[in-house]
Order: structure tokens, then sequence, then C-alpha cells
């Protein structure tokens, strides 16, 4: 343990950390987690936020001691949905303590933040009105757990912007009796992401640690002290030869009472991997069933008892790192099953054969891949200035798909495809207007530039298009139908309205078709206003 | 550069030999349109010369003759507009560079039963049209012949606003309907400028010319027995109008019982066609009213037969 993380340790014993000692049936535990990967504008996406709340979500449900219906999360939504999502569990929490539970409230945060608040996207939620919310929550002990960061290269920064000491301001404003605070970062420092781990080191250690590789005392439970000694001590080594500097993790308290408090329970994990006593090393263990990265594992020295890391029944690799090679085994541990490392066959490969390390490189790339959204279009295409396309093409109703990509950085793409049918009439003096029937199909490709705003969103681009109509008679069997094939180029522009991973757009295309129409040199234009809902993936 | 070309090139094949066109519609309405209408054929009296004025016992005969021969005319040439406009709606059922046919089609709404076929054709360069109605008791035929047909030279400004004739087989219309027979009448007409039109059936012969001023000039020629005997007398009428509608009639009357002579006959009629003098050798009216209030006021004959 390093000297800062005992340090603090030993102030939390002191003050008396006040909590039943177990996560006993009478405690009900809550939880609201919330990540975003985008900040306010002009800062880099994050890549893992809501990876890392993923693998949050997965620890406290299966070993925390929370029931899913107490565990709410937003990732990627914006302040209102915050409170939205706090407003529907708070009378969940008033009804425990009514009932006579004791109550936990945990909040969660993975994302940007500065000084005074937790930026969501374009908006932001303060540090008053976080306070309020653990304040309001009535819960008997309230714990926030902010990771808050900004993104880099390979190892991403988080908080880039300097900003005043973040824990500090945290202390400062959640200051009240019952309360925790555990921070990635302290003062104005960097929080930092990686893609060795496919997520931020504050979350992956805490993660690491709540499913055993903190049990400093391998009593089969990970309480709060244990879980900040392993994370801080962890993020500190991890992030010391990283071009940002060593990354320290902060603690706030405010809470009186006997004990330690328990965040999880390894003796309700369905499956566990033991390290024994005796065993020493670094470990690392990969979930092959699930592709995730579950824990690290540093055993300094033997101790008295086993080391128990619970895991969820599965094929697992487990790796033991060495300066020049790794020594890998894979087992399948079942449910209700414990399984030995030292019963496990180890062989030695060379780390660029690291099979774990390809998914993380993958799960990254991934990472970085632009949005992509589908969405169902409905348009009404009118000719724009020719006489004869007035004559030619009467209003067309489209309907259709189309496959949106929206990197983090402003520029989208997207193709699409669109039936068309209207109906006209042949206007020529001297005989009845003759009724004419056109379908066809529309199919564009279109690039450009939009704001990085998600809720309410603006784009310009460009747009090639083809054309392809078809011109029946109805009242004339005998008359062929006509046919026209044409390229049309132009301008796209949309305004948007996207709650959550919904998208609504407007937009309006306006296109020259270079095809001349009888004795029209010059083609002929058109206008095409659309609806689209969709679906961001 | 080089990859922009490829997107280019599939841009443009894509508009490669198709577009649409109206050229099929447009060919239909320049046929249509070369069947003269009520527009081109139409004549409006000066003044307010009508078939009422006729109703009047001090009317005007020579007036009132005008007035009927172009009702006569103008009546006639309607059946014509009125099958055109009744093609106007009906898409060809024939379509050739220089020809169309409609029909059949049971299209007249008077003639219960009965088909109409209509068939164009036009000169190359599309400065002549000729146009012909047969008619069928069935779809299938046989048709009668040529009952109504015609020519129409294009006009140079507008292709409706030539001259042509129409030709009436009042002898087939009989010969198709069973009843007797009524000879051919032939309209012919010209309303490149001022309207002229000419009916001329096997007894009698009708002129109008339209005049600048708004008046017109009516020439009349026929056979019939005009002061009674055994012969039927040659009249020839000329007659003018002002633009208000007043007139002068002049007309000659020779052969039958006229004994070898000529005989002269005039009269002036005021705007409502009402008779303001009369003159003649005939004995067939006595003379009345003032010459001298006549919008004209010499007499100008028409030529003799």
């Amino acid at each position: 343990m390093s000297s800062l993380g005992r340090c603090l340790w030993a102030l939390l014993w002191l003050a008396g950390l006040a909590w039943p000692a177990t996560a006993s049936a009478d405690v009900r535990r809550f939880g609201l987690l919330v990540a975003n990967n985008d900040g306010p504008k002009g800062t880099v996406p994050l890549l893992f936020a809501h990876a890392d709340l993923a693998r949050m979500q997965g620890v406290l449900q299966e070993l925390g001691g929370y029931e899913p219906r107490d565990l709410a999360s937003v990732t990627g939504g914006q302040r209102r949905q915050v409170l939205a999502a706090f407003g529907n569990l708070r009378p969940q929490m008033d009804a425990a303590r009514a009932a006579g539970d004791e109550v936990l409230f945990l909040f969660y945060y993975s994302g940007h933040a500065d000084g005074d608040a937790l930026k969501l996207g374009p908006g932001e939620l303060t540090y008053d009105e976080l306070e309020r919310m653990l304040d309001t929550s009535g819960a008997d002990v309230r714990l926030a757990i902010i990771d808050a960061c900004q993104s880099g290269a390979l190892t991403r920064t988080k908080a880039a912007k300097p900003a005043p000491s973040f824990v500090f301001e945290l202390e400062e404003q959640l200051g009240t009796q019952g309360t925790v605070i555990l921070t990635s970062s302290t003062g104005d420092e960097a929080s930092q992401e990686s893609d060795e781990i496919g997520g931020s080191y504050f979350t992956h250690f805490l993660v690491s640690g709540l499913y055993g590789a903190a049990d400093r005392d391998r009593d089969g439970q990970v309480t709060l002290a244990e879980a900040y000694d392993h994370v801080y001590a962890e993020t500190v080594l991890r992030t010391s030869g990283t071009r940002e500097g060593a990354q320290h993790p902060s603690f706030g308290w405010d809470l009186a009472g006997e004990g330690d408090l328990v965040l999880t329970d390894l003796d309700t994990a369905r499956a566990s991997l033991i390290f024994d006593a005796s065993q020493t090393g670094a470990f690392a263990v990969f979930d092959l069933t699930r592709r995730a990265f579950v824990a690290e594992v540093d055993l300094d020295a033997p101790a008295a008892a086993d080391r128990r890391l619970a895991v969820r029944p599965g094929r697992f690799q487990i790796q033991e790192r060495f300066p020049t090679h790794l020594r890998v085994a894979d087992a399948v541990i079942q449910a209700g099953e414990s399984v030995s490392i030292q019963d496990l066959d180890f062989r030695s490969v060379r780390y660029e054969d690291d099979v774990a390390k390809g998914w993380l490189d993958k799960q990254a790339r991934r990472a970085r891949l632009p949005d992509t959204s589908v969405q169902l279009v409905v348009s009404r295409t009118t000719p724009l200035g020719s006489d004869a396309a007035d004559e030619f093409i009467p209003p067309l109703g489209g309907v259709g798909a189309s496959w949106r990509l929206q990197t983090r950085e402003g520029r989208w793409a997207a193709v699409d495809l669109q039936g068309v049918r209207g109906r006209g009439a042949i206007q020529v003096d001297g005989i009845d207007p003759e009724p004419t029937a056109l379908g066809g199909v529309r199919t564009g490709v279109e690039a450009g530039f939009s704001t990085l705003d998600r809720t309410w969103q603006a784009g310009a681009g460009l747009r090639v298009e083809a054309l392809y109509l078809r011109r029946t008679f109805p009242d004339e069997e005998s008359q062929d139908a006509q046919r026209l094939n044409a390229p049309a180029v132009g301008g796209t522009g949309f305004v948007g309205w996207h709650p959550g991973r919904f998208e609504f757009d407007l937009s309006l295309r306006l296109l020259a078709v270079p095809v001349p129409l009888e004795d029209e040199r010059l083609g002929f234009g058109l206008a095409a206003l659309s609806l689209s809902a969709g679906y961001r993936f | 550069m080089g990859r922009a070309l490829p997107t280019v090139t599939a841009l443009a094949l894509t508009a490669c030999g198709t577009t649409f066109t109206d050229e099929p519609w447009q060919e239909d309405a320049d046929f249509v349109n070369a069947l003269p209408g009520a527009e081109q054929l139409d004549v409006l009296l000066p003044g307010q010369l009508t078939s009422d004025a006729c109703a009047q016992a001090d009317a005007s005969t020579f007036a009132c003759l005008t007035v009927e021969a172009i009702d006569t005319t103008v009546g006639l040439t309607s059946v014509v507009a009125e099958l055109t406009d009744v093609i106007r709606g009906e898409t060809p059922s024939e379509r050739g560079e220089d020809h169309r046919v409609w029909g059949p089609g049971d299209w007249v709404a008077d003639l219960p039963g009965v088909f109409v076929r209509v068939e164009m054709s036009r000169s190359p360069t599309r400065s002549t049209y000729s146009w012909a109605y047969q008619l069928s008791d069935s779809s299938q035929g046989p048709w009668s012949g040529e009952l109504l047909s015609g020519t129409h030279q294009a006009g140079e400004v507008e292709v409706a606003a030539g001259s042509g004739d129409l030709v009436f087989d009042m002898d087939g219309f009989a010969d198709f309907r069973g009843t007797s027979g009524g000879g051919t009448i032939v309209i012919a007409y010209d309303v490149r400028d001022l309207t002229w039109l000419q009916l001329d059936t096997d007894v009698q012969t009708f002129t109008w010319q339209a005049l600048a001023d708004g008046g017109g000039e009516v020439t009349y020629d026929s056979a019939f027995d005009l002061v009674g005997g055994s012969a039927d007398e040659q009249f020839d009428l000329l007659a003018r109008l002002t633009p208000t509608g007043e007139g002068r009639g002049d007309a000659l009357a020779n052969g039958g019982a006229s004994g070898g002579g000529v005989a002269t006959a005039s009269e002036c009629w005021a705007a409502d066609g009402q008779l303001t003098w009369h003159t003649d050798e005939f004995g067939w009216l006595d003379d009345s009213g003032d010459e001298g209030a006549c919008a004209f006021a010499d007499p100008a004959w028409p030529a003799a037969d």
C-alpha cells in the first residue's frame, strides 16, 4: 500500500466510519449510475465511459447486493434524464426507510467534469444539484463515486482543461453527514482512459477490486476502505508512466459510527477463481465467454489465506505477467464452482500473441467508430425552377430508409434509398389533360459537417444522387412507359432532435438534375423535404 | 481527380438515353387544333342584328336574309366544332407520324347507337390537314363514306387561323339514316385575317366578308320563284352593314317571270333590323321610307349570274 493510501485509510478508520459491518439483509442498496462519453463543445469525446458504467453495474448487481430494480442507469443522457431517474428512485428509498430498512444510495458517474459541474454532453449537472440529490435521497449513507475525465489518444486525459481542485470542490459542497465521496483524481490532475484495459484506469481498478482483487484481508468481503486502497495504489502505479503523469484518486467522507462499509460480498458469487495463500505474482483475468477484462490481481507476497476472485460462470484465461513473456492458462468455471489457479496448466506465450490484447485493441477501435444509425424516411419532392419539370414531374411522395454514420468530431455521411411515386397530368393546349403516374427510386450518398450537440443537432453537406423514374399513362394502356435515369447533385441541410438513442430529423435537399427535359437544355431542379425517425446504435 | 472520374462517369451513364416527353400528346393537339372550331368560324353580326329582329312585322327582308344565312352557316360549322370538342377528350386509337385516328366511339349524344370514326392526315410540312368523319351503327363498321370532311391550310401565325373547307355530304347522311337526300353543302372559310365564309349548296351561295371597320358585306345568290310564275328567278343580293348593324341591300333578279330583263330591289334597315326604306321593280312590296336616311346612300349591285 502506498503511503498516501495508508494515510487515508488510517484517517478513515480513525474517523470511526459508521456502518453495519456487512451488507446485511436489513440494508437496502440503491444506485444511480450515469455515463456520458460526450462533453461540452470543444471537448474530445471519451471512448469508454459507457463501458465503465456497464462494468460497474455488473459488479454491483452480482456482488454488491443491489437488486436490478433498485439500480438505475443513464447512459449518454443529460441532466433531465439524470434527475428523472433519481426521481424514480426516491420514492423507493423513502418506502424502504419507512419499512425500517437502512438505506445506502450510491451515485456513480463516468464522463467529463470541471470544477463546477458534471458535464453531460452540452448540458451539466452542477455540484450544487448533485449535493441536493444526495441530501434529498434521505439515505443513511450516500456514496458518490466520480470518475470524471476527458480523453487523449492511446492514453486519454480526463479533465484536461485546467480546473480547481475537483475533490476539494466536491468535499466543500457535499460535506454532509453520512456522505462518502470517491473521485478518480485530485486537484487539477488529469484522469485517464486506456486502450490497454478498455476503460478508465480508475473504474477498471475499482471494478477489479470489487470482484475480489481489493480483498486485502481475504475475508470474502470488499469494504470501502479496501476498495479505495486498491484503486488508489493500482491507479497511481499504472498511470505513473503515462504521458499525463500519475493520477491520484481521492477520498472524502463525513460519516459517524462503527465498522467499515462493505461494498461487495464475494460469498454471493456464483463462481470463484482461487489464488492460493502461497501464490505470488501479477495476474490478469479475462472472461473468454463475454470477452471482457475481469480483474488484475497483484499478489506481492504469500498470505495467510487464499485470495478469492468472484467471476460469472464461463470460460476464462488467466495470465501471469512477466517482463518478457506471459504464462497463460484457460479455465472453465461452472456455477457454484471454485477453481484454484494452482490446478491450471499454464503455458508460456509471447506478449504479441496475447489474445486478450487483441480483443481490447478491437474494442478500442470499435469505440472509435462513428455512431451508426438507421432511419425511416418520408419525403416530398417537388420540381424547381423549370416549366418542363413542373410539367413532367408532379410532387412525389417518398418512403425509404437511410443509414447514417456520425463521427464524434461532427462529420457525418449517409446513404439512403427511397421509393417515390406521384400523380400528375399532361397539360397540352387543345386536348384534355392526360393523367400520368410516376414511380421510381431515389438513392443518394451525402456527407457533411454537423454540430456536436446530440440532443439538438444541425448539419449541412453535399449530396450525390441517382434518380430513376418511370412514367406511365393510366388512361392510355397502349402508350409505352417512359423512363428517366438521371444523376442529381446538390446540397443538404438538416435539423434534428436526438433524445437518447432516437433521432428525429427534418431535412431539406436542393438538387440540380443536369438532364434536359424536352426542349429545355439546362435540366431542372428538385427540392426534397423529408422527415426521418431513427435509432442510433 | 482519379477517384472522381469513375463517379462522374457513372453519373453520366445513368442519364443515357432516357427522358420524359409529351411529344405524342403535343402531336395530338397539333392535329386537333387544326380542325376549325367555334372560335374561328363563329360570326357575330354587327350591332343588334339578330334573328329576333326578324320576328318584327316591319323587319327588313334583306337584313333577315342575311341573318338567316349566317345562322345557317354558323350552325353547320358548330357541328364540326362540337365534334372537335369531343375528340379533344379522346385518346387517338391510332397514331402515325402524319396521321391520327380517333374512335370508333359513341360520342354523339343525340345519335345514340351511332359510332363515329375520325381520321386526319397532314402534309409532312404540317401546312395542310385533311380530315373526315365516318359513321356506323356498329363499332366494328361497316363505315359510311366521308359524311363530313374537310381540308385546312394552316395559318402562319396560328395553325387554326387558316383557310379551308368543310364538306357536308347530306346525301350520305340521308343514306345512313334512311331519309331523303340533301345534296352537298360546302362551307369555305378563310380566317387568316378578317373572317370570310362561304356557304355553297346545290341551289344557293352565300358569302360573308367581315370588314376592318367592324362592318361586313354579304352576297347571296339563289334561284327561286320570287314574283310568282312558272319559272324561278335568279336572285342576287349584295348587302352591306355598318359596325352598328345598319345596312343596305341591293338585289338583282333576272330570268323566270322577269321576262329576260333585270329588275332591281333595294332596302335599308336600322341597327335593330327594322326596315327604313324599300323600293323594287318587281311589284313585290310598296315603296316606303326615305332613301336619304340609309346608312349607304348609293346602291352597290351584285354581279349578276
